[in-house]
């Protein structure tokens, strides 16, 4: 869960990657579905201005991350999926996550959660 | 390792094999096909009756792979020993398990990751293709 204040651009943002789950005055709780990540650019704030929405951000079972003018919101991965390969299959895998600069499960991981989330939004 | 099926002769057999099956060896009544992916054998595609069918499932000797009857077809799979835990949140979780239906999720995982590594890997060759004969031109 994300609660943050109501900033527009966020707004927009987040509920590309998020549920919005209550919208109060001032602010909004949203349900985080996969990592999010915004840029000050993407909120059109001035590094200070930035630094203090990410501190207004509260984030329950996951974590905010922010670098500079970066801010990454991950919900905790509680779940996993055991999926079986065939060597042929892990060796195009690998080839994907070395070009990506990857772990073989990351880039898995980023693969199935794209298309998740394409699929996601074009339901919505 | 591609996996390999020994199979009885039979015509029927071989002419529906011939596309997605490579063969490597034969005797005076055996057949050998080499194949990588998964494949998928209905009685339509033999031109046989269920009884037919059923027999020629026995019959079927898989090296390196496994057979299984499903949904009135033959599925054919490689054999697949790696295991890959991949770490999910809720969200992405719930969105997996909606979106698989009926389906395993690990086995909708794989399909979903495979089907993008196919077309990765074909567009990584052709590009790689189309950059060489340039290369060539360049130093001629």
């Amino acid at each position: 869960m994300v609660k943050a204040p109501f900033h527009k651009r966020f707004d927009g943002f987040a509920k590309n990657y998020c549920n919005v789950v209550l919208q109060a005055e001032g602010y909004v709780v949203y349900e985080a579905i996969t990592d999010l990540r915004v840029t000050a650019v993407d909120l059109g704030m001035r590094p200070r201005q930035f630094s203090a929405f990410c501190d207004s951000i509260e984030v329950e079972g996951g974590r905010k991350v922010r670098k500079g003018t970066v801010l990454e919101l991950k919900p905790r991965r509680n779940k996993t999926v055991y999926v079986k390969l065939a060597e042929e299959e892990y060796a195009a895998l690998r080839e994907y996550a070395d070009d990506q600069s990857l772990t073989v499960s990351g880039a898995f991981r980023k693969i199935l959660v794209a298309s998740l989330m394409r699929a996601w939004l074009n339901a919505i | 390792m591609p996996y390999k099926i020994k199979v009885l002769k039979d015509k029927r057999v071989e002419q529906a094999f011939q596309h997605c099956f490579k063969k490597v060896g034969e005797s005076r009544d055996f057949v050998v096909y080499e194949s990588e992916g998964d494949v998928w054998i209905s009685p339509e595609t033999l031109g046989a009756t269920t009884e037919q069918f059923l027999e020629f499932y026995k019959t079927l000797k898989i090296h390196g792979g496994r057979k299984e009857l499903k949904h009135g077809q033959i599925h054919i799979a490689p054999a697949r020993k790696i295991v890959l835990p991949v770490r999910l949140s809720d969200g992405e979780f719930a969105l997996l398990k909606n979106n698989a239906g009926d389906e395993p999720l690990a086995q909708y995982a794989r399909s979903i990751v495979l089907q993008f590594l196919q077309d990765y890997l074909y567009q990584k060759e052709e590009a790689l293709k189309a950059r060489r004969p340039s290369a060539v031109n360049d130093l001629q």
